[in-house]
């Protein structure tokens, strides 16, 4: 059931709403007269952003706080409860990344990066349930990773989180089964132009860049907010995200071995990079954009990819079929 | 005779197209009317009215972002954001101050511009103002739209189909949405310049009640019918539409024009 009456304002909760994702669901929300309320670490950006929303339609509540911090995850929760009268949904974005060989990243910063990007989900979670259950009605909205499901190596600990919030939508989906009304969902990105790579912690040695080919922020935005007309249990955003999944699961073996190879050429450039904290630790005061500046041709490149990927897949799959067809109809012949 | 000339403006990441019909020289002192298209259709069914208008005015004819041949930015537009890319638009072509004339989403466009830069407004004219509140709905509106189709011109079929086909469903389907959350009549009562509602008598998606509701909202506001005319008056009727538009014009630069002479 949709959680949408027609022209009904919607009340949404969004973390992580200063830069990438977070910020362009925030002006989608807006966009479409909901209103929101953020939270991140830095308060002069998220007001900037709160100023934006509110000229293109959306009431807002800001609140900084780092999403570690339980206690106040279950104020802002509070807060925003009180201002709007209630909490639809609840966005769960704030995340850091890491990457670098598991040896050689620190105990400490794959810590650090579980509490923000797994802890901070779970202390969303618990703060937003008990609203949907008081009302009857509400959305848990978890930004995961497509790497959540197929894994990816040298970011021991993003993928650790990002599967393990997947696992947390699996178990809470099937705890509200028989709720109506309150949904789980999941999302399932492919690599999106943020400022997410821009600002990841690295211990590989060579600076980070995103892997081609790259969704925009935008797009993952329009499939969060299509979420509260159409609630779905888990979505892909991006082709990739899903010939991968495929890919995994016709050939695991071969998946790794390739993906290995892909991400130590394609993740990275070749210029050095000294080990660094990224985000993880303190907030990055320089970006605060949706985008990352990976997308360089403008928004023809990556659907352009996309669908010269699909065309491929296409191909091959059409292949494999008429194979199979020939090989049971010389079969039948023989006989 | 007017002359009408074709011209891309750039403004930020955006291409803006524009129409400019004229028949004095374009830097002679004369007044300035910008005509602003609905949903999902870009200026070229302003064309006949634009003609008409430019025997005295200097006329320019934008379109929107994402609409006709203006360069589209990679999310879909709402009111507000288009109020403000015709704000962009009017800066980059260093237009100072106009009068704005809207059809239909063009109009909720105009009050949301006008109320954010009136300095930037002599005036604005709103030609069948979208979304009447008493039907503000998708299914009422869809059907009041299909009633209302054989009583627009033919040609307005063409464009129309031609202009959605430039816009993409997606968009076009979008932008109704966000016009259908955009409470005009919330807005009505913050336009501060003198506003002139126009209704064609045979229009179904703006009934009489609300272009009534309409200009009284608006505080230096008032209304007139055109009739034996749909919701297109400018495609339909330009000659007419022309005339009313002309006399709100003139009435108020003359009124200005006394006013600057006494003082």
């Amino acid at each position: 059931m949709s959680l949408l009456m027609e022209n009904e304002k919607l009340s949404v909760v969004i973390t992580g709403a200063s830069s990438g994702i977070g910020r362009a669901a925030a002006m989608e929300f807006a966009r479409n007269g909901h209103k929101v309320a953020l939270t991140a670490r830095r308060k002069e950006v998220l007001d900037e952003v709160a100023k934006s929303c509110e000229r293109i339609g959306g009431q807002t509540f800001t609140y900084a706080m780092d999403i570690t911090d339980e206690k106040a995850v279950y104020e802002f929760a509070r807060q925003a409860n009180h201002k709007f009268g209630k909490i639809d949904v609840w966005v769960n974005n704030a995340a850091v990344a890491m990457m670098g060989p598991f040896e050689e990243t620190p105990m400490e910063d794959i810590k650090r990066l579980l509490d923000v990007n797994l802890n901070g989900y779970l202390y969303g979670a618990r703060a937003a349930i008990p609203y949907f259950r008081k009302q009857g009605h509400g959305m848990l909205i978890n930004v995961s990773s497509i790497v959540g499901v197929n894994g990816q190596p040298f970011s021991i600990a993003y993928t650790t989180s990002k599967a393990a919030i997947r696992g947390m939508s699996l178990c809470l989906q099937q705890e509200f089964a028989q709720e109506k009304n309150i949904h789980v969902c999941t999302v399932l990105p492919a690599t999106v132009d943020t400022p997410l790579f821009n600002n990841a912690a690295n211990f590989m040695g060579r600076e980070i860049k995103a892997m081609e080919p790259v969704v925009d922020a935008q797009s993952v935005a329009e499939e969060i907010v299509s979420l509260v007309n159409k609630p779905r249990p888990e979505v892909f955003v991006g082709g990739m995200a899903i010939q991968t999944s495929l890919m995994k699961h016709l050939s695991p073996d071969m998946f790794a071995k390739m993906y290995n190879k892909r991400v130590q050429s394609q993740h990275f450039k070749e210029d050095l990079s000294a080990p660094q904290h990224g985000n993880l630790f303190e907030p990055n005061w320089n970006i605060s954009s949706i985008d990352g500046g990976w997308i360089r041709n403008g928004e023809s490149r990556a659907i352009k990819s996309q669908v010269r990927n699909t065309f491929w897949l296409g191909l091959i799959l059409a292949g494999a079929i008429t194979g199979t067809a020939m090989y049971f109809s010389n079969k039948a012949k023989t006989h | 005779m007017s002359v009408k000339r074709e011209t891309y403006t750039k403004s930020g990441r955006i291409s803006y197209f524009t129409r400019i019909y004229h028949t004095r020289p374009v830097d002679s002192p004369q007044e300035a009317v910008v005509l602003v298209h609905g949903l999902g259709i870009s200026g070229t069914y302003m064309h006949f009215l634009a003609s008409e208008l430019a025997n005295k005015y200097i006329v320019y004819v934008p379109d929107l972002p994402g609409f006709g041949y203006s360069s589209k930015p990679p999310h879909v537009l709402n009111i507000q954001e288009l109020a403000d890319a015709l704000r962009d638009w009017a800066r980059a072509i260093d237009l100072k101050k106009a009068w704005y004339l809207g059809n239909s989403t063009g109009c909720q466009v105009i009050v949301d511009f006008a109320i954010h830069n009136s300095d930037m407004v002599n005036g604005v004219i709103l030609q069948g103002p979208a979304i009447d509140p008493y039907h503000r709905t998708v299914g009422d509106q869809l059907l009041r739209f299909v009633t209302n189709t054989p009583d627009e011109p033919s040609a307005q079929m063409l464009i129309m189909m031609k202009d959605y086909r430039l816009c993409g469903i997606r968009r076009v389907r979008k932008t109704f949405g966000f016009a259908l959350i955009y409470e005009t009549e919330k807005f009505l009562p913050k336009v501060e310049v003198p506003a002139l509602v126009v209704r064609g008598d045979k229009d179904e998606l703006v009934t009489r009640e609300w272009a009534e509701e309409a200009a009284r909202l608006l505080p230096l506001g008032s209304l007139r019918i055109i009739e034996g005319v749909a919701h297109t008056i400018n495609m339909a009727m330009p000659q007419e539409l022309a005339g009313v538009a002309d006399e709100f014009i003139d009435n108020h630069v003359k009124v200005k024009e006394y006013e600057s002479a006494t003082v």
